[in-house]
Parts: structure tokens; sequence; C-alpha cells
């Protein structure tokens, strides 16, 4: 199975992929759990992974990582064999270092991940942490992700943007979909 | 202007890593040698390279793959000097980012080191000699030379056009591409083996132990030996075989006349200026999956004396990343031996922590995680270091 965000942006760059528009409202984002926008987003989809932007994925977007299993590459970046497969046993941190190894086999720099908690995903534990990193031209990117593992298969939701303006400008919709985030099914 | 950008500096690698020292192709031409503030004529096709050249350093300039490190940039420098007094204000060092054995040399001064060189490298001398190596290409500006005879082998766009298409995915996939170039690299052996002689020369005026020059190829030979066991590479694909050039340089070694003070090796030097990077660039090496390469590394880093607690510490690391076989349990096995160490890092601490909650001894954990947040109070997990803790506590078993 093959996630590949990194193509999804080429996709979304060349102008070959389809976009949908997500508009505010109730959303099912995989089978194990809903969320409710806001606003109005471009969504852009491939395999496990859908990309939500308002002004552009190199600008801001929301990453949807669903139901990734064991021996598939957390992000599946540049489908070469570098990435770190998931497996269900991994803790927190070794979740941490997988998304930041993903991000730098991606050209990101000096990727450095922040303040991992504990935090709900919807009404499953989960975790939370904060990244800090620079694009392949020196620009400076924040982000926030969110995942968890039920039923022995990873969930993540990764929003990055640039650090003057285009993040903050969607910080409070990203929390506001992480606060709505409904799960599907009974655990 | 992203494509702007990226073309400039695949130009800056293209037009330097024909000088690079992984070795390659043969041209051959008398060496010109340039002298102190060179600048070239305002009306030569050389001119309008430096100007590409100096268009791609801006660029490089502000990239997010420099590494700034004043006190490493410092040591580079001074190397260069150590070397070369004459030009080394007109050598301008780059230290990047990039996990691979690498430097090179465009022919406006601007050097570029690879991060991945400076694990690979295991005291001054030898980081000197491929530095020594580096300027040699720009001292007989073999860089223009090779400019030239690509222009009339009419290739000189293409490789330009390799570069350019892997730019999105950054160096790593740049690398991949770059193995196409070989077939116009592979007419420079000429170069190679004049920067050998020329880098060999300044090493040795400027006191570097000869017979360090040798232990680079040797290393790298194991990393080579090892990746071939486990598939083709890269690597292996644009690298030719250094046997011949330990032999060469060994030989040299043994003719050099000792300087009445000795030779300088320089290890506690670079080991002390390169450690507060060793840990980030372990890690940029583990990320990379190439484990037989990674294995000899760490072997060579035991062999030369390097922090046993590191060397612990990442063999543990590799075997957690792995993760085939008894690859647990060996890890197991290397943090207990990390921690045998009052140096060792506090991941350590929180590493071992982890496999005894994964394994069902959290009452073992519980110490570990303490001792982790002693020595590491402001670390990035705190908050679910302590989350485990109270789960412990409460008699779960962390996760």
């Amino acid at each position: 199975m093959k996630n590949g965000w990194l193509g999804l942006v080429v996709l979304l760059l060349s102008g070959c992929s389809t976009y949908t528009l997500v508009d505010p409202g109730q959303v099912a984002v995989c089978e194990l759990y809903s969320v409710k926008p806001g606003v109005q987003w471009s969504e852009i989809k491939k395999g496990d992974i859908r990309l939500w932007t308002v002004d552009g994925a190199q600008l801001e977007s929301i990453r949807f990582i669903s139901g990734i299993r064991e021996g598939v590459p957390i992000m599946d970046i540049t489908e070469e064999k570098h990435e770190t497969p998931f497996r269900p046993d991994m803790n927190e941190t070794e979740l941490v270092e997988a998304v930041v190894d993903a991000f730098s086999l991606s050209g990101a720099q000096q990727v450095e991940a922040k303040n991992l908690r504990p935090a709900a995903f919807g009404s499953v534990e989960g975790f939370r942490f904060e990244l800090e990193f620079l694009n392949e031209e020196g620009l400076k990117k924040d982000g926030a992700v969110i995942g968890t593992i039920v039923d022995e298969a990873l969930y993540l939701i990764i929003y990055t943007g640039t650090r003057i303006h285009y993040f903050p400008k969607y910080a409070g919709e990203f929390e506001d979909i992480v606060s709505s985030i409904r799960l599907r099914r009974q655990m | 202007m992203i494509r702007i950008r990226l073309i400039r500096l695949a130009a800056l690698l293209f037009a330097s890593i024909l000088c690079s020292c992984q070795s390659g192709p043969p041209a051959t031409g008398q060496a010109a040698n340039v002298q102190r503030g060179y600048q070239p004529a305002p009306d030569t096709d050389e001119a309008g390279l430096w100007l590409m050249m100096d268009e791609a350093e801006q660029d490089l300039r502000t990239s997010g793959k420099l590494i700034t490190d004043p006190e490493v940039n410092a040591y580079l420098r001074d190397i260069i000097c150590r070397l070369a007094s004459d030009i080394c204000a007109d050598v301008r060092v780059y230290l990047v980012r990039i996990p691979y054995f690498n430097a090179t040399m465009a022919p406006n001064g601007v050097m570029q080191v690879w991060s991945g060189l400076l694990l690979r490298t295991e005291n001054e001398a030898q980081l000197a000699y491929i530095l020594g190596h580096e300027i040699a290409h720009y001292r007989y500006q073999h860089s223009l030379q090779m400019f030239r005879q690509a222009k009339l082998t009419a290739n000189v766009l293409a490789p330009f056009q390799l570069i350019t298409t892997a730019g999105g995915v950054g160096y790593v996939g740049s690398l991949a591409e770059l193995g196409a170039v070989g077939t116009l690299m592979k007419f420079s052996r000429d170069h190679e083996r004049e920067a050998d002689d020329g880098g060999f020369k300044m090493a040795v005026a400027a006191g570097y132990d000869p017979h360090e020059a040798a232990r680079i190829w040797e290393g790298l030979q194991r990393e080579m030996d090892a990746l071939e066991e486990s598939g083709p590479s890269l690597f292996l694909s644009t690298h030719p075989s250094s046997g011949e050039r330990v032999d060469a340089l060994e030989q040299r070694a043994r003719a050099a006349v000792r300087p009445a003070a000795g030779w300088y090796t320089g290890g506690e030097r670079y080991d002390e200026t390169i450690a507060p990077l060793r840990f980030a660039l372990m890690r940029d090496e583990l990320r990379l999956r190439q484990f037989p390469a990674t294995q000899i590394l760490l072997d060579r880093a035991a062999e030369a004396g390097k922090s046993v607690s590191e060397v612990k510490f990442f063999q543990a690391e590799l075997y957690s990343a792995r993760a085939e076989k008894d690859d647990a349990l060996q890890a197991e096995i290397a943090y207990r031996e990390c921690l045998q160490h009052a140096d060792a890092p506090p991941q350590a601490y929180r590493e071992l922590a982890m496999i005894y909650m994964k394994s069902g001894r959290g009452k073992q954990a519980l110490p570990l995680f303490e001792a982790y947040l002693e020595r590491e109070p402001a670390a990035f997990d705190r908050s679910m270091v302590e989350a485990y803790m109270a789960r412990i506590g409460a008699g779960e078993n962390g996760r």
C-alpha cells in the first residue's frame, strides 16, 4: 500500500489532480472518525491520505493519514526503502522519530519535535506534539501533529504551514477540527 | 522562482561534483595554478561560469541545509588555511547537511563539505587530506577544464537537466539522479590523480600524518563491501574501487620525510570540535536505513577509540530501527552496556525504560524514566514520560 503524500503534493502542483471542495460541516475522514471543518477546504486524496489546503499545499495543509498497518511506511514520502515502517508496538517517542525522519527525508531541514504529550483523539487516548522545521530554501515552517493507534492501525492528523502568516491563519481552524473528532464506531 | 533557485543550486552542484572527492574522470590539461585573488577576465567563458556559480552561492547561503555551527565552520576554515595559506581567503567553505561522504569544489572557490564526510573521517589529518584534495581542484582549475570539455562533447546541458528533475525530493533523490551523470564524470580521472597529488603535498607540508590519507579510503571500501552484501547501491555504482588509491597513498606515505616535531593527527581537536554535531549526524545516518554501512561506521568508531557510550547507544539504536530477528534483545543489551558509562546520553535511560515497559517490566522502567527526566529536565517528551510513570505507578503497564 502506498500513501505517498509527497507524490500527492506533486500531483497538486502539476495540475494533474482532481480537487474537490470540502464544505463546512460533518465530514467522514475514514472508517474510524469524522471531523467538522468550519471553512471550505480544497481536498486531494491518494491512498490512505487526504490533504486539505486553502491557499496551496506549500503554504498550509492538513494531512489525514489513516489506518496505517504493520510494515507500511508511516508517511511513505519518497517511496524509497529509507522510511520507517509502522509497528503496532511503537511507543509515542518512536512515532515522533518516525514522523521527524519522514519530514527530513522529504527535504525538510532542522526538524525539531516539541512538547510530546498525551492528548485525546476524539474519545480515545492519543498523543500530540508540535514541529518546527525549515523547507529546503530555508523558509521557517511550523507543524502540529495529533495521532492515535486503534486496533493496531495508526491514525495521524498533521497540520503544517509557513511560520509567517499561513500557519497562524488556520491554527484556530485546525484546533476546532481536532476538537470536533468524532469516532464513527464504538470502541 | 523555486525552479530558478533549484537550477542555480544544481549548476553549482554540477560544476562542483565534477571535482568532488568521490573520484572521477580524466581529462588532461597541464595544471594551471590559481594565484591569490584570482578573477577570470570578464569577456571569457570562465567569467560566465563564475557568474552562474556566484548566483548559486547566493542561494546556498540561505539554504536550510547549511550547518551554521560557528566553531565547526571556523575549524574547517582553519584547516583550509593551514593547507593553503596563499589562497585560503578565496575559498569559501559551506558545511551542508547531507548524510553522504562527499566534498565538492566549484570554480569560483565554493567548497561544499557534506556532513556524512565528518562521520567518516576519524581525525583532523584525514579531514585535511580530503580538503587538500578539493583545494587542489580549485588551484588547478579542474572544473573549468571539465566545463570546457563538456561543452566540446555537447553534453553540458544533460547533467543540469538530470539534476534539476530531482530537485523536489531533496538531495537524496538528487543523488540517485546524479548516478546518471556518471558517463560524463568518467573522463576526469586524471584530474583526480592530480588533486590527490596536490592535496597530499599540501597536507604533508602542513605536517599532517600522511599515513592517515589511506585510512579514509580503506574505511569507505569496508562500507562498500558491506553494502555489496545487501544489494547494489548508488555508492557502488558511482564510486570506483579505492584499492589502487590506498596502495598509492601508502607508498607515498612511506616515502614522506617525517618532520622533526613528528606528524600531526589531531584526533582530540577533531573529536572536541565535531562532538556537538555527532549525535545529529548519526541520527541522519540511521535515517538512511543502510544498516550494513552504518554498522561499519560504528565498528570503525569503536576501533578508533571514540566514546564507548556513544557507540553503544547508536548500536542499540541501529538494532531498534532494524527490528529484525533478535534485534530487540540485542538493543536491550546494548542500551544496558551504554548505561554502564557515566557519560551515557540521557536518551539511553528512556529507551531502555521503553523496552522494559513494552515487555511488562514496568517497575524496572520507573527508575530509568526518573533518571532520564533528571538528566534532561527540559525533555521534549517530558509530559508523555510523566504519563507513562503515572500509569505504571497506578498498576498499569505504561501504554
